[in-house]
């Protein structure tokens, strides 16, 4: 091996000769070699055929192999086995052509574990270019491999947070707007019993002659009282509503039924109004307040919403639709305008509509179904009525 | 006359009417419809002009107060010369925009009709009189 060292220094001894003229060619091949050795690259030298005939210190050190191991062809088996055939289809094409040789691989350490490496070599050329030596380098890039994967895996840990920061912001800026519509409407629709309150209690305010109405206006007490509770609860139940924490119940539909009947039972007297169900399925498994509510809200909405002299005729039937369950409730009301529909669910942006009630009913209902996979579609016709399908999930 | 699908609403303004002047003849309708035809009905034939204030409420679920005042709007001058328009409204809207296009209405008031109301109308009502 110095040996062969010794021949290339003797050729190439005139890049040295003007400064280290007065050293024999022993003594530059000895200092040759000591700053090749001293390199913290590898460095490296094959024959014209590739067969390699040179490492420096660094490669032995790496490699824990000798000269007679890793020789010829033998250097390559230190490739980790994914490099291996690219590494050889890349340096058989350098070598076939006679161009730059540069790849990126890995190679297995003294103690079994790989490092990445640069390896680069470009051939030595006599003046008809015939190439004479190959002379290489290797550079362990095993740090900057890591510290990119580092970069990259860090990148990526920023994009996720960033879209779950997006994300939140999105529902929050969703939640604020609900919040802003809620008070909203919330103080629209407490104002209407607060005012009449008001105005009957300033009734009662003692003057020159005795309201003659006392007990009328009392019982009118009461009654706005009793509005102003109603939207009280249905905001309430909207809170539980966002908080979903219903317990399961096996829900009896004929009970609920009777149930609902009997809380409505004025509305449903003072309008003639007459219930026809129809009841495939009979129970259920859902919480029994989230069915109560959604049924309770689209069958007093059936009755309120009626045509004008028409009694109302509200139908509620129970089917099994595939997997789930179908509640429907139809009504022969005044229907929905078209362009309506796809406001009806949204409480927020109909206040200025002609619509007046707690206006939370149609909005707690979606809400409440689709909180538990479920979905509710709605069919109408103007001045013939309406029917507004709930397809319910089971739940477990 | 009082248009309002809010009966307790109604009622306030009977009540607080009646206090004001006992011999008051107060119409109510929890239905603008039926308001209208009335109206229509009554006042058209009329030998002599019966002058009369009209609380109108605005968010009604059949129609609403502005729908009320375009079929209004379409009555013969002489049935419309009798009206005194207010709106009484609950709502928190701003209703600048709307006392633009309906300048016939005499002024907007926050429910609930109070006494004070009253009598400042009366007041207004009167002082074309005294002139």
């Amino acid at each position: 091996m110095h040996q062969i060292i010794i021949t290339y220094m003797s050729n190439n001894v005139s890049v040295f000769e003007n400064n280290i003229s007065s050293n024999s060619p022993k003594q530059i091949a000895r200092e040759f070699k000591f700053v090749i050795d001293l390199m913290p690259q590898m460095v490296w030298a094959t024959q014209p055929d590739g067969y390699h005939d040179f490492f420096n210190q660094r490669w032995y050190e790496f490699t824990g192999l000798s000269y007679e191991d890793t020789k010829d062809k033998g250097w390559s088996l230190v490739l980790h086995p994914d490099d291996y055939e690219r590494t050889w289809k890349v340096w058989q094409k350098s070598l076939d052509t006679g161009t730059l040789y540069e790849i990126e691989y890995r190679m297995r350490k003294f103690d079994g574990t790989y490092n990445w490496f640069l390896a680069r070599a470009l051939p030595l050329m006599d003046d008809k270019g015939n190439i004479l030596k190959w002379f290489g380098t290797c550079t362990n890039i095993q740090d900057q491999r890591e510290i990119l994967e580092e970069l990259e895996k860090t990148k990526k840990n920023l994009r996720v947070s960033n879209q779950d920061l997006n994300k939140s912001i999105d529902e929050l800026s969703r939640i604020n707007l609900e919040l802003d519509n809620f008070v909203y409407s919330a103080s629209h629709d407490l104002k209407a019993p607060l005012n009449n309150l008001e105005g009957l209690v300033a009734l009662l305010e003692p003057s020159e002659e005795s309201e003659p109405n006392q007990d009328e206006i009392f019982k009118l007490i009461g009654k706005s009282v009793r509005r102003f509770k109603g939207v009280v609860n249905d905001m309430t139940l909207m809170a539980q509503t966002a908080k979903d924490n219903h317990r399961m119940h096996n829900v009896d539909f004929p009970v609920l039924l009777s149930k609902i009947k009997s809380d409505l039972s004025h509305l449903i007297n003072s309008t003639g109004a007459v219930l026809n169900l129809d009841l495939d399925v009979k129970y259920i498994q859902y919480p029994r307040k989230e069915i109560r509510s959604i049924l309770s809200n689209l069958i007093s909405n059936g009755i309120k919403y009626r045509y004008p002299n028409r009694p109302p005729k509200i139908s509620v039937r129970t089917k099994v639709i595939s997997e789930e369950i179908l509640l429907e409730v139809e009504d022969n009301g005044r229907g929905i305008e078209v362009e309506n529909i796809s406001e009806i669910f949204d409480k927020y942006f109909r206040i200025n509509s002609t619509i007046e009630g707690s206006g939370l009913g149609l909005f707690i209902v979606k809400r409440m179904v689709e909180n538990r996979g479920g979905r509710v579609e709605v069919m109408s016709k103007v001045g013939e009525g309406s029917r507004f399908s709930v397809f319910l999930k089971p739940q477990e | 006359m009082v248009v309002d699908d809010d009966a307790t609403n109604n009622m306030i303004c009977q009540f607080t009417i009646k206090r004001v002047n006992k011999e008051a003849d107060i119409k109510m309708f929890l239905n603008p419809e039926e308001a209208l035809a009335s109206i229509k009905e009554e006042y058209s034939s009329a030998r002599e002009v019966l002058p009369t204030v009209l609380f109108l409420d605005i968010n009604m679920p059949n129609m609403t107060g502005w729908e009320f005042l375009d079929v209004f709007l379409q009555f013969d001058e002489w049935v419309k010369d009798q009206f005194t328009i207010f709106i009484l409204s609950s709502s928190i809207e701003d209703f600048t925009e709307k006392a633009e296009i309906y300048p016939f209405i005499q002024g907007f008031l926050s429910k609930p009709l109070k006494l004070t109301h009253l009598e400042e109308i009366r007041e207004e009502l009167l002082q074309p009189l005294l002139k």
